[in-house]
């Protein structure tokens, strides 16, 4: 008969001591006072680990093998895999950006229960990596269109859309290690997760993209251990009242910079990267948000001083717009894009209208613009209609046109001598509170300030292999695509609204 | 979705919900703890949406590992239960052959 799993899990605790021998401060400080007890509910040992892990893969693997023998990649819808030439890589940099998290953690963290789930939480950031770069080369190999694919994390890291990862994404390994646990274990992985890796697959079934389904739902399968690592120390740290305050602060703001980056985006993949939407993003938010981890998590926490953040309702109020104003954003920048983005035809904008009322008022007459400039011969962007440039927010890195372009609640000031701008009082605040951790980050339009757009596009590296050809394209079937002449031609100089 | 009111952004909650949920890829080891939790506890609502199944209910949902075996013709463990989980709310206990989520946000084991 097996042993029990108990009874094992209490005896390698056992086998915990205290160095005799070297420095035993943690290597990365903590403001919080982090007691020795703490419990990890899975109470994961290392050869379940494995085995566990060993049959995510065998499994996963094995589907992404069935869909190359049954030629799945085919049935998939355009307009998905291209909004996923951002997107996934995005997700890409957040695994990184935990490995190294994650790190610090499981070496500052002195309780060995907790550290042993936080290893195991590295080993799965890692696997997670491996896993999106699988799914990738199969993009790569079995799409019908690898262009930006091929050099989807270089160009990422260049683009502005992956400025919002980075700024996002980067707090899992910036500053004090307990608010990196509430931002990565309790807000991303819990709350917002779930969105992404749990009902994206549905949407990813339904636009004919079975692979991603498969392997999202095999990370998310980890991403149910770095709950539980996050529960366990929240409960760790609450049994100490001084930790109350701070960590209530670290909740108010990893809640609105997560909401910010992560509603925007995923989002706009649901929404603006799909053309069978099984759902509303604003039903999945109040499902899996404001229901599941506010109503079912955070509110249980609340004899032990856990408050839900203040700006919760006015999360609420904006996150039915922020992922249109994104894509309103992204759309305007296509030239900038290494995927081709989508114009919304009249299904689309009767979907939108009638789930989310008003909608075509704000966003309709973009749109139809949009389509009417989609062909080269036209000679016009939908860039050259905006009145300038909308600032980046210095905190966020959305555009300042947040929550809806026409109720922009942008702040410009200067900080150093620089002008800056921010998208909402939310990330005012983040950034007043530390606001080294924000300023250093160069805006794209500043980067770009009086270059042709042409230029921009070649330093980018946006250009198919015949050498003329964008990568990016205004809709996914363009009958004569537009090449690098066609926006030289234009002669559309980028100009930063920032500049003096 | 679950049937419990809706938690209302930016007020305070009345009391905290008692429902907790998991949700299982779909899979041959999925249809069968479906069905066994659909036979056990009729009172819990299970959504299914193509990728997976969303099982909620209030208090505690269990999953017991022999009788999961039994009905699915072959030994499974609490390991690969878990392999078919893709996310869960509520407090998960892993113990002996047994897989449960309970809303009781603290139990006795955290508080030594």
């Amino acid at each position: 008969m097996a042993k029990s799993l108990v009874e094992v899990h209490e005896k390698s605790k056992s086998y915990d001591w205290d160095f005799t021998v070297g420095d035993k401060t943690p290597k990365y400080p903590t403001r919080y006072i982090v007691p020795k007890t703490g419990k990890d509910p899975f109470r994961m040992l290392v050869r379940d680990y494995a085995k566990m892990e060993a049959e995510k893969d065998d499994r996963t693997y094995g589907f992404i093998d069935g869909s190359i023998r049954m030629r799945m990649a085919d049935q998939i819808q355009p307009r998905f895999m291209e909004a996923l030439k951002l997107t996934l890589p995005d997700l890409t940099n957040a695994e990184f950006q935990a490995v190294a998290g994650v790190g610090m953690i499981a070496l500052s963290i002195q309780n060995q229960e907790l550290r042993q789930g936080y290893h195991a939480q590295m080993m799965d950031e890692v696997r997670h990596t491996q896993l999106e770069m699988a799914l990738r080369r199969y993009y790569v190999e079995h799409w019908r269109d690898p262009s930006g694919w091929d050099l989807a994390q270089k160009a990422l890291y260049q683009h502005p859309g992956g400025l919002v990862s980075l700024a996002l994404f980067q707090n899992f390994n910036t500053g004090d290690v307990i608010d990196s646990v509430i931002n990565l274990n309790v807000v991303v992985e819990t709350a917002y997760t779930n969105i992404l890796l749990v009902a994206t697959p549905q949407t990813a079934i339904a636009n004919g993209d079975h692979a991603l389904a498969t392997t999202f739902l095999s990370i998310q399968s980890d991403e149910s251990r770095h709950m539980a690592n996050g529960y366990g120390t929240l409960f760790a740290v609450l049994q100490d009242h001084r930790n109350v305050d701070p960590l209530n602060e670290a909740l108010e703001r990893h809640f609105w910079h997560t909401h910010r980056g992560l509603d925007a985006l995923v989002g706009w993949q649901s929404e603006y990267g799909a053309v069978v939407r099984p759902w509303t993003y604003k039903d999945q938010w109040q499902e899996w948000v404001a229901d599941d981890f506010i109503g079912s998590y955070i509110d249980r926490f609340a004899d032990h001083g856990v408050k839900p953040p203040t700006r919760l309702g006015k999360v609420a109020q904006d996150v039915p717009w922020i992922h249109h104003s994104t894509a309103l954003a992204l759309a305007a920048i296509w030239p900038l894009n290494f995927w081709r983005s989508d114009a919304m035809g009249p299904a689309d904008m009767d979907w939108f209208e009638k789930n989310y009322p008003g909608w075509h008022d704000v966003y309709g007459g973009f749109w139809e613009g949009y389509a009417a400039l989609a062909d080269p011969e036209v000679g016009r962007l939908i860039l050259q209609e905006l009145p300038s440039l909308p600032p980046f927010c210095q905190v966020c890195q959305l555009p300042c046109i947040m929550p809806r372009p026409d109720k922009s609640e942008i702040r410009v000031f200067e900080y150093n001598g620089s002008k800056m701008a921010v998208c909402s009082e939310g990330c005012e605040w983040i950034f007043n509170r530390w606001p080294e951790a924000h300023a250093g980050r160069k805006s794209f339009w500043a980067r770009y300030h009086g270059w042709d757009l042409a230029d921009v596009i070649i330093d980018l590296g946006y250009i198919r292999p015949d050498g003329r050809t964008l990568m990016g394209q205004p809709t996914v079937d363009m009958k004569r695509p537009w090449t690098i002449d066609d926006i030289r031609r234009i002669g559309y100089e980028v100009k930063d609204p920032l500049a003096s | 979705m679950s049937e419990q009111p809706s938690r209302s952004a930016g007020v305070a909650a009345p009391a905290p919900r008692e429902t907790v949920g998991i949700s299982l890829m779909t899979s041959a080891d999925t249809e069968a703890a479906v069905a066994m939790i659909r036979e056990e506890r009729p009172d819990v609502r299970i959504s299914f949406r193509e990728a997976f199944y969303k099982i909620e209910g209030e208090g505690v949902i269990e999953f017991d590992m022999a009788r999961l075996s039994e009905r699915l013709g072959r030994p499974i463990d609490t390991d690969i239960f878990l392999v078919n989980m893709s996310t869960y709310y509520g407090r998960m206990v892993v113990s002996d052959g047994v897989v449960a989520i309970h809303s009781d946000i603290q139990p006795e084991r955290f508080r030594d």
